[in-house]
């Protein structure tokens, strides 16, 4: 099983419920992946655990298409592929199965609706500036997400003005800087959304020290350990996550079925997760969550 | 007013010094009373420069003893030759090319400095700019040294000297090249040291200088001492036929004495120059011919413009007038190709460092040149080349084990062959040959002098260049004396005398007066050329760009961008400390991490804020510091370039953060820390104080301490260095550690920053560190670079990402800038380096019509 | 006499090959070891062909004295290149061209910056970034995928990887380039001294712009080899491989300085850094102790040491 990126939160977490999949079905887990984000290595760490002989390999890819030639030529080879967390090019790269952790609409919703219903909550009108901190302009899946959110406002919510994004780079000092320079520079600012665990932190951490906290909403996704200060000072009031964990344990499950060749479609449950839903080609983890106040301590991730 | 009975100062008893194959000294004895002018003279190779760096400690003596007021003492190196009061001028000077003329002076006695260590800077200045002051107008005390021409860097040195208080003072050849009135300027001081006791020995080709100034002179004649005598029993003649005038017992090279040589009518001259000016200051235009078969000695004595005009014809440096005919076809000249398409070689002068590519071959040196002649469609014929290496070097007669063994394992008078034989196999026609047998032993002297005659023979036109006058004298056909850049007699060996060459060759009284009627002046007054216009300039841009932003936007926050300026403050310095003492060191990308994962570490443990911030701080110091440590004792001990070395170490740093952090970001940091950096609450901005006074610090270090100042001595020069006695080995470390060290805290700031850290936090950030030094005008040749500067590059790279944001324009274009910043900084300081001369000299010229 | 020599040299040269050839073993033993489908090999392999064609040509550029930092971004642009220019429907031999003339272009601007007098480190820092800025400018951070099937057929000749026909292509040509032709012979004599090769009428100015531009079209070659294996051109990728393939350079024996090394011992170079790497990463996954960040840790080591090894028996005996 290949993170994107090792030695960042959230991957850490996926990789706990992994092996806790693994514990309980017997299986051999293998988890390692690239030190630098660069999709060029991915695509060979692949081909170097074909050679290992590995039944199934999963990857979160870099970038979607980067990662499809490697993991044709890794099926072709005979091991069973599926993705996680981000799609391969479906088509492409022949992968068995995308372990989705929530489908990208009802992320990309979610967060408007939590951005909009925390302002609505605080009396104020959605009316003003509003700006996304994504992580690289090459993530697919952040892009996906942008554009769902870009269609919810066209949608429900016309008067929220959307800023050009930003994208740092997934480098947490470049966050914080150009957050810290956009809340600078618009000083009607509404709302910040940070949409990677990188990001969130980091805008919020800018905002903090701007002494804006109490007139911009900063939401977004991110990991309940990296959020908890900000949570609980009030710089932030909810954001967005699926339960890492659960992902990387509901990928090691599906991944121990396909070799079995017994994945069903339909809602069942896989080892502790019930209502898992099993599409062709898809395995979707559950709705979003949200966190805030009174259930970010609940979380170890 | 000397008194010849009285203790002598300096004794040296029968020195001997030999060379592989040479006798330099041969058991020389010497004697220097206090307050005596002691005058050495003898031809170029008579021994004088090895009989002055034995005294100087650059060279040891193989037999002998030197007494220094009536004790032996060893003299291992210079520093210790200096400690005890012998200081020597040498006439080639090796000079700290980046830093200011005070400086170089003061760092040769070694710089004073005040009882918190820090330098003196205004008793430098004054004592640089009291010995200065008497030399005339055009000082200034704060000039670079590269920037001074060759007479000034002399001058300073002799000041330099002359300010130490010496014991014993050595000059060499200290008036080569200065104009009368500097030259008074130095008589004067030798009297006023005479006085105070100082033994001075004297070295000088310039009689009216010799029988002017020195009490007693001692000749030396093939490292021999032949005598010594009070000056005023001698007279010129006797003093020059001392020096050169032993009977000329070799046999001339001679063959065939009806062939004609000299160029007629009904033989056409092979070479033929005429009006050739070559672009040097100094340069006169020189006509010259030669006549095929003919070998033509070029007499004169080092610095009299005869190496130039060598250079010059081969195309070195490419000549401003004149015209270069071979065989009558005239030829543009501005290149070594050029040249030897023109059928044109040159044996160059200085065989170490323009002769032999040390670690190749003898093959590979020898066919190096005319490469073209063994290659078949493109492809070298290894056959071939060792075919006719072979032949080439059993020609040559040079012995050798292989022809595949390096060129460095052979003796010099072979390593001259080599390169004789490379030109030859250029198949030239017109061959100039500059010293040739400079360094060599006896017996290879004649073997290429039987070479030169035979080539002449076949029907080469041949210029040897020559400071011996027996040499010329005995080996060419006729003879051409140089002096002061240009062509000042000829004469046929056979018919004058050796007296009457060297006359036209050594520069006499009366013509000396007439030629330095001029004296010379440059500019003087705040010309701003010393300020570095480059930083004026950069200073000026992040100005510019600070205004526009605060005017544009309605909420500018200057303490923002401060805030976030400070950890590429600290990580440019980092890089520029190492960077300044010739370093460099890639790994503080990986090192910042680093310190960042160890202070993260103890600020988790559960004690008091209070303890673990300040040991947090003090270990991500520690940590950086033993991390540039090890960087620069690995480059040293295995003597291995510092970029692989660092490259290395950047990859283990790395791998050390992940498995410090397993693999998980550090958070859950006391709160208290992020809000020293910057507080939310009261806008206390931590991080802008804290660099504001490490910035101070830093700079005080360099700017202000002898340790900082070794760094940038070691970076502009570390062979001047070591003859100053800074210790290379402790510098550098010093560097690399302050640079680790600064590393460490731009990571415990940068923790403090984001509150957080990521394993990957620094990656790629060396380069942006190396920019923001070389954007700041830290030249990656090291001894230049300020702390002013690095803190305006990094301004300048806050404000550019600053601006991109603001404008809108995409993320992706923020590498884009920083690559054309990078650029245009390197660009504009190489056009400064070539334009700033110029300027200078411009300048000068106008102030003197 | 001479023959004794010409051993006695040979076996030298032998000493200072061995250590690097017992890291190749080990490397090789690591690898085939641990794997199960030796057949799935050559993709691993191919990857590192691309490493490989860029340091062989940084050779010729180590050699003469000068370093390439620029050339990760230079292989990302001329991607960047070949993917706007078929997106534009360009016929796919003109695309092509364009992204030849594009790693011409990018080399020979690096070496007209050294060959007026900018230090190499300097100025290929400075295109570094350039490039890479200009790679995410013309693609807008996106990347280029799909591209036609008349590329995509040419990955396999006769049922061989055409990465592996341009490696052994360029180590052949860049093998007779560098010790069989003059140029080759005008880096050693450069690197080794460069005022002396200039009094011996070497260009080298020329030279300079010569093997600059020779990296830059190695990378147009690479990115062109990366597209037709990946099918993607991204404009991010590549970041940080000049500093794999100049170790690769290094290890093999190669001076940093110039002067002294040679092809042979960047082809072992390159298959010491491929297989240590890729071999003690499987010896992580048998073996617990070794976790997987430790390698970043043994890989560092073994740079340095081989690097003092190899300066010591080189320079140790020669500068006597």
């Amino acid at each position: 099983m290949m993170p994107k990126l090792m030695g960042i939160g959230y991957f850490e977490a996926t990789r706990e419920g992994a092996e806790e999949a693994a514990r309980e079905l017997g299986i051999e887990l293998t988890y390692d992946g690239p030190h630098l984000d660069r999709s060029e290595d991915q695509a060979q760490q692949v081909s170097e655990w074909t050679t290992l002989g590995f039944d199934v390999i999963a990857v979160a890819p870099v970038d979607p298409e980067g990662i499809s030639e490697a993991l044709r030529d890794a099926q072709r080879a005979g091991v069973t592929t599926l993705t996680w967390d981000t799609d391969a090019n479906a088509d492409k790269s022949g992968r068995s199965v995308f372990v989705n952790q929530a489908p990208n609409e009802a992320i990309g919703y979610k967060l408007v609706d939590v951005m909009a219903e925390g302002i609505q909550a605080k009396g104020e009108s959605l009316a003003g500036n509003y700006l996304i901190v994504s992580g690289s302009a090459t993530a697919s899946n952040q892009n996906t997400w942008m554009e769902f959110m870009k269609q919810r406002i066209a949608e429900k919510y016309p008067e929220m003005k959307l800023l050009p994004h930003l994208t740092p780079n997934e480098d947490r000092q470049r966050a914080q800087e150009q957050t810290a320079e956009a809340l600078a520079a618009h000083a009607e600012l509404k709302g910040i959304w940070g949409i990677t665990s990188v990001s969130l932190p980091a805008a919020a951490k800018a905002t903090r020290d701007a002494k804006r906290a109490a007139q911009v909403y900063v939401t977004g996704l991110s990991l309940p350990s990296e959020m908890r200060e900000y949570v609980k000072d009030g710089t932030v009031e909810q954001f967005v996550l699926w339960n890492p964990v659960d992902l990387g344990y509901l990928t090691i499950q599906v991944a121990h079925r396909l070799h079995g060749g017994n994945l069903k479609n339909g809602p069942q449950t896989m080892g502790r997760l019930t209502n898992v839903e099993v599409r062709t080609g898809e395995v979707i983890l559950g709705p979003p969550m949200i966190f805030n106040r009174d259930n970010i301590d609940d979380h170890r991730f | 007013m000397v008194d010849p009975e009285a203790p002598p100062l300096l004794q040296l008893h029968r020195i001997r010094r030999t060379f592989p194959g040479v006798v330099a000294l041969d058991q020389v004895s010497f004697q220097l009373q206090p307050g005596e002018v002691h005058a050495l003279v003898g031809e170029n190779g008579a021994g004088k420069s090895t009989l002055i760096n034995v005294l100087s400690g650059v060279l040891q003596p193989d037999e002998g003893q030197i007494e220094l007021l009536g004790s032996p003492v060893v003299l291992p190196n210079p520093v210790e030759a200096r400690r005890r009061g012998i200081v020597a001028v040498h006439q080639e000077s090796e000079l700290f090319p980046t830093l200011s003329v005070a400086e170089n002076m003061a760092l040769e006695s070694g710089l004073p400095v005040n009882k918190f260590g820090l330098v003196r800077w205004h008793q430098v200045e004054a004592a640089a700019a009291n010995a200065m002051s008497q030399l005339g107008p055009s000082w200034h005390t704060d000039t670079p040294a590269a920037e001074l021409s060759v007479a000034h860097r002399q001058m300073a040195q002799v000041a330099a000297a002359i300010e130490q208080q010496v014991r014993v003072l050595i000059l060499d050849e200290p008036t080569s090249s200065l104009s009368r009135r500097e030259a008074e300027w130095l008589f004067s001081r030798v009297q006023t040291l005479k006085k105070a006791g100082t033994g001075i020995i004297y070295i000088s080709h310039r009689q009216d200088e010799i029988f002017h100034l020195a009490d007693r002179i001692t000749v030396l004649r093939d490292g021999q001492h032949i005598w010594t005598r009070p000056a005023d029993q001698v007279d010129s003649s006797g003093l020059v036929m001392a020096m050169v005038g032993r009977p000329i017992q070799i046999e001339r090279t001679r063959s065939d004495p009806e062939r004609p040589r000299v160029a007629s009518p009904e033989l056409p001259p092979r070479l033929s120059v005429k009006g050739l000016q070559s672009g040097q200051v100094d340069s006169q235009p020189v006509d010259l011919q030669v006549a095929p078969g003919e070998i033509v000695g070029l007499y004169g004595l080092v610095g009299s413009g005869r190496t130039e005009f060598a250079q010059t014809l081969f195309g070195i440096t490419p000549a401003v007038s004149g015209t270069i005919a071979v065989d009558g076809v005239e030829h543009t000249i501005r290149h070594p190709r050029d040249a030897l398409a023109a059928k044109i070689a040159y044996v160059p002068e200085d065989r170490l460092r323009e002769g032999i590519c040390r670690h190749l071959t003898v093959r590979a040196n020898l066919v190096l040149s005319s490469l073209r002649r063994w290659t078949r469609h493109g492809l070298a014929s290894l056959a071939r080349e060792r075919q006719t290496s072979a032949e080439t070097v059993q020609q040559l007669a040079v012995r050798h084990r292989s022809i595949e063994q390096p060129i460095s394992q052979l003796s010099g008078g072979n390593q001259q062959k080599i390169v004789v034989g490379r030109s030859l196999l250029t198949a030239p026609q017109m061959l100039v040959l500059d010293e040739p047998t400079r360094g060599v032993d006896v017996g290879a002297k004649n073997e290429i002098h039987q070479i030169l005659r035979n080539l002449a023979d076949q029907g080469h036109a041949i210029l040897m260049i020559s400071s011996e006058l027996p040499e010329v004298m005995a080996h060419a056909d006729r003879i051409v004396v140089f002096r002061e850049g240009r062509v000042s007699g000829e004469f046929d060996p056979a018919t004058a005398s050796t007296s009457d060459v060297a006359e036209a060759a050594f520069p006499a009284v009366t013509n000396q007066l007439l030629d330095t009627t001029a004296p010379k002046t440059a500019a003087r007054g705040k010309l701003g050329l010393r300020v570095p216009v480059a930083q004026w300039g950069l200073a000026c841009v992040v100005l510019l760009l600070a205004c526009w932003l605060w005017t544009t936007t309605k909420d500018f926050d200057p303490w923002l961008q401060l805030t976030y300026a400070t950890v590429w403050v600290i990580l440019g310095l980092a890089a520029s400390s190492v960077i300044i003492a010739g370093g460099i060191d890639i790994s503080i990308g990986s090192l910042l991490a680093l310190s960042a994962a160890c202070a993260a570490f103890v600020l988790r443990l559960d004690y008091a804020p209070t303890l673990t911030i300040p040991a947090a701080i003090l270990l991500a110091t520690v940590v950086g510091m033993a991390g540039g440590l090890t960087n620069g004792a690995l480059s040293l001990v295995g003597r291995v370039h510092p970029i692989v070395v660092t490259l290395g170490t950047m990859t283990i740093y790395r791998g050390l953060v992940i498995m410090l952090l397993g693999g998980r970001p550090a958070t859950g940091l006391p709160p208290l820390f992020p809000r020293l950096a910057i507080d939310p609450q009261s806008g206390f901005r931590g991080a802008v104080l804290a660099t504001i006074v490490l910035v101070c610090v830093v700079h005080i270090w360099l700017q202000h301490t002898r340790s900082g100042r070794h760094i940038f001595a070691l970076g502009s020069s570390p062979t001047a260095a070591r003859l100053v006695g800074i210790s290379g080995k402790r510098t550098w470390l010093l560097a690399f550690a302050a640079g680790g060290g600064l590393a460490g805290l731009a990571g415990a700031l940068q923790l403090a920053i984001s509150g957080q850290m990521q394993s990957r936090l620094g990656n790629g950030w060396e380069l942006g560190a190396i920019a923001v030094a070389v954007i700041g005008g830290v030249s990656i040749q090291g001894g230049r670079g300020s702390v002013l500067g690095v803190i305006l590059g990094a301004l300048l790279l806050r404000l550019v990402t600053s601006a991109i944001v603001r404008l809108e324009i995409p993320g992706e274009q923020v590498d884009l800038l920083t690559g054309a910043m990078i650029l245009a900084a390197v660009l504009c300081d190489l056009g400064w380096q070539y334009l700033r001369p110029r300027v200078r000299f411009a300048w000068s010229r106008r102030i003197s019509q | 006499m001479n023959r004794i020599d010409s051993t006695t040299g040979k076996l030298r040269r032998g000493i200072t090959l061995a250590f690097p050839v017992c890291l190749l073993a080990i490397g090789l033993t690591l690898v085939f070891s641990q794997v199960q489908r030796p057949a799935a090999l050559v993709e691993v392999w191919l990857p590192w062909t691309e490493i490989g064609i860029l340091a062989l040509t940084m050779t010729a550029v180590i050699l003469c004295g000068g370093i390439d930092l620029s050339v990760g971004s230079m292989v990302a642009l001329c991607g960047v290149v070949l993917g706007i220019t078929l997106q534009w429907e360009w016929p796919l031999a003109v695309a092509l061209a364009a992204t030849a003339a594009c790693g011409l272009c990018a080399g020979a601007f690096n070496g007209g910056l050294v060959a007026i007098g900018m230090s190499p480190l300097v100025a290929t820092l400075a295109t570094m970034a350039f490039y890479r800025g200009l790679a995410m400018t013309l693609s807008g951070g996106q990347r280029f995928a799909g591209f036609p099937d008349s590329l995509r057929n040419c990955q396999t000749i006769a049922g061989f990887p055409l990465h592996f026909f341009c490696f052994v292509f360029i180590a052949l040509a860049i093998w007779i380039l560098i010790h069989r032709t003059r140029p080759g012979r005008w880096c050693y004599a450069i690197g080794d001294n460069r005022t002396a090769a200039r009094f011996a009428a070497v260009p080298d100015r020329r030279l300079d712009l010569f093997l600059y531009t020779l990296n830059g079209s190695a990378a147009a070659l690479v990115a062109t080899l990366h597209a037709i294996d990946e099918n993607v051109a991204i404009p991010d990728a590549f970041r940080g491989t000049e500093l794999q393939v100049i170790a690769c350079v290094v290890v093999g024996g190669t001076l940093i300085t110039g002067g002294e090394g040679g092809v042979l011992r960047t082809l072992i170079g390159i298959g010491i850094v491929t297989h240590l790497e890729i071999g003690l990463r499987f010896m992580s996954y048998r073996f617990p102790l070794l976790t997987p960040n430790s390698r970043l840790v043994v890989i560092g080591l073994l740079v340095i040491l081989v690097a003092i090894w190899n300066q010591r028996l080189q320079r140790g005996k020669a500068s006597t």
